[in-house]
C-alpha cells in the first residue's frame, strides 16, 4: 500500500523510534525544528486516518524541496529550526463559555473583544495555542445542517466531505509555504453550509499565538452549498515576543452555483512574527466570494487571497487594507483569475506607511481565452506618512481574450499639509488630525466590515499612531 | 491528415516514467501508463515550466512548481492554480517506434508560441 | 567595404574573443577600447541566456534565439552621394521627416553620412562612432558604455563586445537644431547589425534625432542588437525617436537609457512595429532636479509578432517630472508585453511621476497582451500614479460613427486611429506623424478578413 510505503520510506515505523506510546513520547520531548517524526506525531495524536498522515509527510517532502521564496518580502532571518510546529494546550475543549479557562478569559479581556462577541457572537470557535479550546453553535443551524467546527473535528467527524475538498484549491506544492501548513496544520475552522442556506450573523474564530516562539499553522475550509450564504469572520491579535514567530495558515473557499462567501480577516500580529499565508477561493456559476483583509501587524506579511471564478457570471471582490509602521513590510494584494465568461471582479488596496514601514501591493489579474464578457477593475491607493516609508506597486495584468474590460489604476500620496491644518483648526491636536485622515482613508474598508470590527480596526489604527506625530 | 513524426523507441519508456522530446521545435512530454503511451506539450498552462519535470502518478502529472495535476489522456486540469487543459498529442507506435502527431493548440503563456515562420 | 577585405574570422558565423578583437583591430581601435571590448566578451560569455524563468523575461521566450547563427560583419558598398543608396532607403529618407543632417548604417558599416554646413560651423558633430573614436577620442571614451554599460544584461555585453557602425551625436552648449537629425539603419543580409547610439546634448542646447531601422523582409533569421545612450546637460533638450520598423525575420533587442542635467528636458517615443521578436528596454534617469521625461511609446503587433517594452522612471533627485503614457494594438496571435517602473529613490521628494498603459485587442482572442505598471516609491511628498486598461474597440463609439453614415470597416479604422492620436498627436513632427499613420493603416489592413471589432 502507498500509504505504508511512505511511512517506511522516511522510516517511520514506530519499531524503528520506539515510540509504542506517542503521546507519552511526545509529551516528554517537545522540540524546535520539523521533520518526519514531528509530522508523525502530529497525525498519531490526531488520531488522523491513514490518508491524511500521508498527505502531511508528502507535503514536508514538498516543503524541503521548494526553495524559500527571493522575491516580496525578506525571509533570510526566517529559521525554520527555531520554531515549535506543534504545542498541544492542557485544556481540553470547552463546551462553553463558562468552561474557558480563566486566564486564557483574561488575555481575551486585555484585548477589548469578547465583550462585542458574547453579546453579538451567535457561534465561536476560538483557537488558543493551536488547538480549539471553545467552540459553540447554535442550534438551529445545526437544525438546518450547517457544520461549523474545528479542523481536527470536521476531519473526525466528516472525513468524506473533507477528503473530497481538502487541499484541492491550494495543493501542498503550490508554495513553500502551504507545504508547511500541509505538514503540520492544526487547529482552523471548518465549514459546510448546506444549499440555499443563508447564516445571517458572521461566524468568527479568533486565533492567537500565545507561546514564545511557537508557530500557528491553522487550515480552514469553507464549502458554501448552491445557493447559501455564510460570513466568516477570522481576527488575530497577538502579544509581542521578543524572537520571531511564524504563522501560515492555508483558507481554501469553495462557493457552489449561486453561492456567496464573505471572509473577512483582521491581522494585528505582534510585530516580530512572520505571517505567510496562502488563501485562494473558486466561485462557480453565479457565485461570489469577497475577501476583506485587513494586515495590521506582524513583522512581515505574505499574503494575496485569490478568487478563481470558474463559473459564467461569478463575482471577486478583495478588499485589502493594510499598514506597516516602523520596521514592517506589508506584502499583500489579491489575485483574479477569469475562467468563464461574463465573470467580474474588482480589487481594492489600501495601504498606509509610516516610519521605515514598507507596505507593497502585489496582485495577478489573469483573463482566459473564452472568459469573454469579463469585467474587472483594479483599484490601489496608498498613503505615506514619513519620507522614509515605502511603497509598492507590482499588479501582473495577463489579458488573453479581446472581449474584456480591465482596468488598473494605483495613485500614491501623502497626508495633505491643508487637510491637517483645516482638522486642527477645528481644535483637533496633530495626531488626532492625523489619524482622522488615516480612518478616513480606510474607510471604504472598514464599512464592508461589521460594526464591532470597524471600531476595533479604527481603535488598533489609532493606537498603532500613537506617536506617530512629533 | 495530421502529421506524425518519429520520436523514439517504444521501449525507451517504461512504465511510469515520463520523458521530454522536442518534436519539430517544441518540448513534447512522452509518458507511459501501464503501458499505454500519452503524449501532451510540455509546458505548463499555468506558468512556465516542464511538466515532465514533475511527477507521473497513475494517469496525472503533476506540475513541479505549484502542484496543478492534469490527466495525461484528456489534457484535462484537475486542480488549480491551472485551468486550462494541456495540449494533448496523438500517438501511434508502428514497427517498435513512437511516433506523435502534434496537436495544434499550444499553451498560450506569453512564450513559445512558435514564432519561427516555417 | 569590399566583402573580400573583411578578416575571414568575421566573414564566418557565431562570435567569439577572436572575432571581437578581429573587429577592433579592423576600425584601428585604441588600445583601451579593444580591452573594453574582450572585458564585455567574457561578461557575455559567463551572462546565461535569459529564459521564462527570469522575471524580466517570463513572457518573451528568446530560446530559439542563438548568436551563433548570426554573421558578427557584413560589410557595405561605400556610397558617395544620397542618389547611390539603396532604392528603399532612399524612399525611407524622402518619406520622413526633413532633416538637417543624415547617417544611413548599411549592414555593419556606415555607408552615407552628411551635415548641413551650417550645422557643422556651429559645432554640431554628426559621425559613426568608428569615426567619433578617431576624432574625438577623448569626449567617446568619457562617455560610451557609461549609461548602457555591459553589465547591465546579457545583450549590453554582446553590444559592447561587438558593436559597429552606430552614431555620435555632439551638439554643443547653447546651440539650437531645428531641423530633425536621421540616422536609419538598413539591413539587406541574414546576418546582424550592432549599432550603438550616443547623443551628447551640451548645457542649454536642443535637438531631435530620429533612429529608424529597416530591412528587406527575409525568411532566415537576422539579429538586431543596439545600445542608445543619451546624455541632456543642464537645460538642454532633447527629442529621441526610436522607429523600428525590422522585416518579420528580425530579432531586435534594443536598451536605450537617459540621463538628463538640471531642468533638462527629453521626450522620447519608442515605436515598435516591425521585427519578428522585439524587446526594447527605455529607461529615463532623472538625475538632477527640474528634470522632465516624456516617454511616449506605440506598438502594434500582428501575425505572430512579439513586441516586449521594458522601461524605467528612475527618479533619483527631487522636483523631477516624469510623464510616461504607451499604447499598444494587438490583433491575430501577437503577444505584446509592457513593463513599466516608476521608481522614487530616497531622498527624491517633490516628484510628479506619471505612467499609463493601454492596449486594444483587435478582431481575435488568439492575441495575449500582458501590462505590469510597477511603483516603487521611497519618498513622502510624491504625486505618483498609474494606470492600465485592456479592452477592444467600444461598441459604442462604432455605434457614433456608424450612425453618422460611416461604413462599418472605415469606423473601426477610425477608432484605432484615435486610440493611437493620443499618442502621435503629442508629437510635433509633421512627417513623422504621416509615417506613422500609414504604417498603422497598413497594420489595420493587412490581411483583415474579420470585422477589427
Amino acid at each position: 500500500m502507498p500509504e505504508d510505503r511512505t511511512i517506511q520510506e522516511l522510516g517511520l515505523d514506530e519499531y524503528k523510534f520506539g515510540f509504542h506510546d506517542p503521546e507519552e513520547y511526545f509529551f516528554k520531548t517537545p522540540r524546535k525544528g520539523i521533520d518526519p517524526e514531528i509530522v508523525a506525531m502530529i497525525s498519531k495524536h490526531k488520531n488522523e486516518p491513514e490518508w491524511m498522515l500521508e498527505f502531511r509527510l508528502n507535503a514536508l517532502k514538498s516543503f524541503w524541496e521548494k526553495p524559500t521564496p527571493q522575491w516580496g518580502g525578506n525571509l533570510n532571518e526566517l529559521n525554520f529550526d527555531e520554531i515549535y510546529y506543534y504545542i498541544r494546550p492542557m485544556e481540553n475543549q470547552g463546551r462553553s463559555w463558562d468552561d474557558v479557562p480563566e486566564d486564557i478569559k483574561n488575555t481575551f479581556e486585555r484585548l477589548g473583544i469578547p465583550q462585542a462577541e458574547r453579546e453579538t457572537l451567535a457561534g465561536v470557535g476560538a483557537q488558543y495555542e493551536s488547538e480549539v479550546v471553545y467552540h459553540s453553535l447554535k442550534e438551529e443551524w445545526e437544525k438546518s445542517g450547517v457544520i461549523f467546527t474545528d479542523m481536527d473535528s470536521g476531519l473526525r467527524e466528516h472525513e468524506d466531505l473533507v477528503r473530497e475538498y481538502f487541499g484541492t484549491i491550494i495543493p501542498p506544492d503550490d508554495n513553500k509555504f502551504a507545504a508547511l501548513n500541509s505538514a503540520v496544520w492544526s487547529g482552523g475552522s471548518f465549514v459546510y453550509v448546506p444549499p440555499g442556506v443563508h447564516i445571517d450573523i458572521p461566524l468568527q474564530a479568533y486565533f492567537r499565538i500565545n507561546a514564545e516562539n511557537m508557530g500557528q499553522f491553522e487550515r480552514t475550509l469553507i464549502i458554501a452549498d448552491e445557493g447559501s450564504y455564510v460570513h466568516y469572520i477570522e481576527g488575530c491579535t497577538a502579544p509581542t515576543y521578543t524572537t520571531n514567530s511564524l504563522h501560515s495558515a492555508v483558507v481554501e473557499l469553495i462557493a457552489k452555483p449561486n453561492a456567496r462567501i464573505r471572509y473577512s480577516t483582521i491581522q494585528n500580529w505582534s510585530h516580530n512574527t512572520y505571517n505567510l499565508v496562502t488563501k485562494r477561493a473558486v466561485a462557480y456559476e453565479d457565485a461570489t466570494v469577497e475577501w476583506v483583509d485587513g494586515n495590521l501587524g506582524s513583522k512581515l506579511t505574505m499574503k494575496y487571497p485569490a478568487v478563481y471564478l470558474m463559473g459564467e457570471g461569478a463575482r471577486g471582490e478583495i478588499l485589502s487594507v493594510a499598514y506597516a509602521g516602523d520596521g514592517q513590510h506589508q506584502d499583500a494584494g489579491g489575485k483574479v483569475v477569469h475562467a468563464a465568461p461574463n465573470t467580474s471582479s474588482l480589487i481594492t488596496s489600501k495601504s498606509i506607511s509610516r516610519g521605515t514601514g514598507r507596505s507593497t501591493y502585489r496582485g495577478l489579474l489573469k483573463v482566459h481565452e473564452g472568459a469573454e464578457g469579463s469585467k474587472s477593475r483594479v483599484e490601489c491607493d496608498a498613503l505615506l506618512l514619513d519620507e522614509n516609508a515605502r511603497t509598492d506597486t507590482y499588479p501582473y495584468i495577463e489579458i488573453e481574450e479581446k472581449k474584456v474590460n480591465t482596468e488598473h489604476e494605483a495613485t500614491v500620496s501623502k497626508v495633505g499639509e491643508d487637510q491637517l491644518f483645516y482638522l486642527m483648526s477645528r481644535g483637533l491636536s496633530e495626531e488626532e488630525a492625523m489619524a482622522m485622515v488615516v480612518n478616513g482613508f480606510i474607510e471604504p474598508i472598514a464599512k464592508e466590515l461589521p460594526l464591532e470590527y470597524a471600531i476595533e480596526l479604527n481603535r488598533l489604527i489609532q493606537l498603532e499612531m500613537e506617536g506617530s506625530v512629533g | 491528415m495530421a502529421e506524425f513524426h518519429k520520436v523514439t523507441k517504444a521501449d525507451e519508456i517504461a512504465p511510469g516514467e515520463v520523458k521530454q522530446y522536442q518534436v519539430e521545435g517544441r518540448p513534447v512530454a512522452l509518458c507511459n501508463v501501464e503501458g499505454e503511451l500519452y503524449a501532451f506539450e510540455d509546458i505548463c498552462t499555468h506558468q512556465f515550466t516542464h511538466l515532465s519535470e514533475g511527477g507521473l502518478e497513475g494517469g496525472q502529472i503533476k506540475c513541479p512548481l505549484h502542484g496543478a495535476k492534469f490527466d495525461v489522456k484528456t489534457g484535462k486540469a484537475l486542480s488549480l492554480p491551472a485551468v486550462k487543459p494541456v495540449p494533448t498529442h496523438e500517438v501511434k507506435v508502428e514497427d517498435g517506434h513512437v511516433y506523435v502527431a502534434l496537436n495544434p493548440k499550444r499553451v498560450k503563456i506569453g512564450g513559445g508560441r512558435g514564432r519561427r515562420r516555417r | 567595404m569590399q566583402q573580400k577585405d573583411v578578416p575571414a574570422v568575421l566573414r564566418s558565423k557565431g562570435i567569439s574573443a577572436e572575432v571581437v578583437e578581429a573587429l577592433s583591430n579592423l576600425k584601428n581601435e585604441p588600445a583601451w577600447l579593444t580591452g573594453k571590448r574582450l572585458e564585455a566578451w567574457r561578461t557575455f560569455e559567463k551572462t546565461p541566456m535569459p529564459t521564462l524563468r527570469d522575471e524580466a523575461w517570463r513572457y518573451t521566450d528568446i530560446s530559439d534565439v542563438r548568436i551563433e547563427d548570426f554573421l558578427p560583419y557584413a560589410p557595405s558598398p561605400d556610397v558617395t552621394s544620397e542618389g547611390d543608396l539603396p532604392e528603399a532607403v532612399q524612399k525611407l529618407i524622402n518619406e520622413g521627416e526633413e532633416n538637417s543632417a543624415l547617417l544611413v548604417q548599411h549592414n555593419s558599416e556606415t555607408a552615407y553620412s552628411r551635415v548641413d554646413e551650417e550645422l557643422a560651423r556651429r559645432g554640431v558633430i554628426f559621425t559613426d562612432l568608428h569615426t567619433a573614436l578617431e576624432e574625438h577620442e577623448e569626449i567617446v571614451k568619457e562617455h560610451l558604455f557609461k549609461l548602457v554599460p555591459e553589465d547591465y544584461d546579457k545583450f549590453a555585453a554582446l553590444s559592447a563586445a561587438a558593436f559597429s557602425g552606430g552614431s555620435f551625436l555632439f551638439v554643443p552648449r547653447g546651440v539650437d537644431v531645428e531641423v530633425p537629425i536621421q540616422s536609419y539603419r538598413w539591413l539587406d543580409v541574414v546576418g546582424s547589425i550592432m549599432p550603438r547610439t550616443l547623443v551628447l546634448v551640451e548645457e542649454g542646447a536642443s535637438v531631435t534625432y530620429i533612429d529608424e531601422y529597416a530591412s528587406v523582409d527575409d525568411e532566415e533569421p537576422a539579429f538586431s542588437n543596439g545600445a542608445v545612450e543619451l546624455f541632456v546637460g543642464e537645460g538642454a533638450q532633447l527629442r529621441y525617436v526610436s522607429l523600428q520598423n525590422w522585416g518579420r525575420n528580425v530579432m531586435h533587442f534594443n536598451t536605450i537609457r537617459s540621463s538628463t542635467g538640471k531642468d533638462a528636458t527629453i521626450n522620447s517615443l519608442v515605436v515598435s512595429l516591425g521585427s519578428q521578436l522585439s524587446r526594447t528596454n527605455v529607461e529615463a534617469g532623472l538625475t538632477a532636479s527640474g528634470g522632465d521625461s516624456e516617454m511616449l511609446g506605440l506598438y502594434f503587433a500582428d501575425s505572430n509578432q512579439v513586441l516586449d517594452h521594458h522601461t524605467l522612471q528612475d527618479h533619483i533627485s527631487p522636483n523631477a517630472h516624469s510623464d510616461l503614457l504607451y499604447k499598444g494594438a494587438l490583433r491575430d496571435e501577437s503577444l505584446a508585453v509592457f513593463s513599466g517602473l516608476i521608481r522614487v529613490e530616497r531622498g527624491a521628494q517633490k516628484t510628479d511621476a506619471y505612467q499609463t498603459n493601454r492596449n486594444l485587442i483587435l478582431g481575435t482572442d488568439e492575441a495575449f497582451a500582458i501590462s505590469l505598471p510597477n511603483l516603487e516609491i521611497m519618498a513622502d511628498d510624491v504625486k505618483c500614479s498609474h494606470g492600465s486598461t485592456t479592452g477592444q474597440v467600444d461598441e459604442v463609439e462604432l455605434f457614433y460613427l456608424m450612425s453618422r453614415g460611416i461604413p462599418r470597416k472605415e469606423a473601426e479604422k477610425l477608432v484605432v486611429f484615435g486610440f493611437f492620436g493620443e499618442v502621435t498627436s503629442r508629437i510635433p513632427l509633421l512627417g513623422l506623424k504621416e509615417k506613422l499613420d500609414r504604417a498603422i493603416e497598413g497594420k489595420i489592413g493587412l490581411g483583415f478578413e474579420e470585422r477589427v471589432a
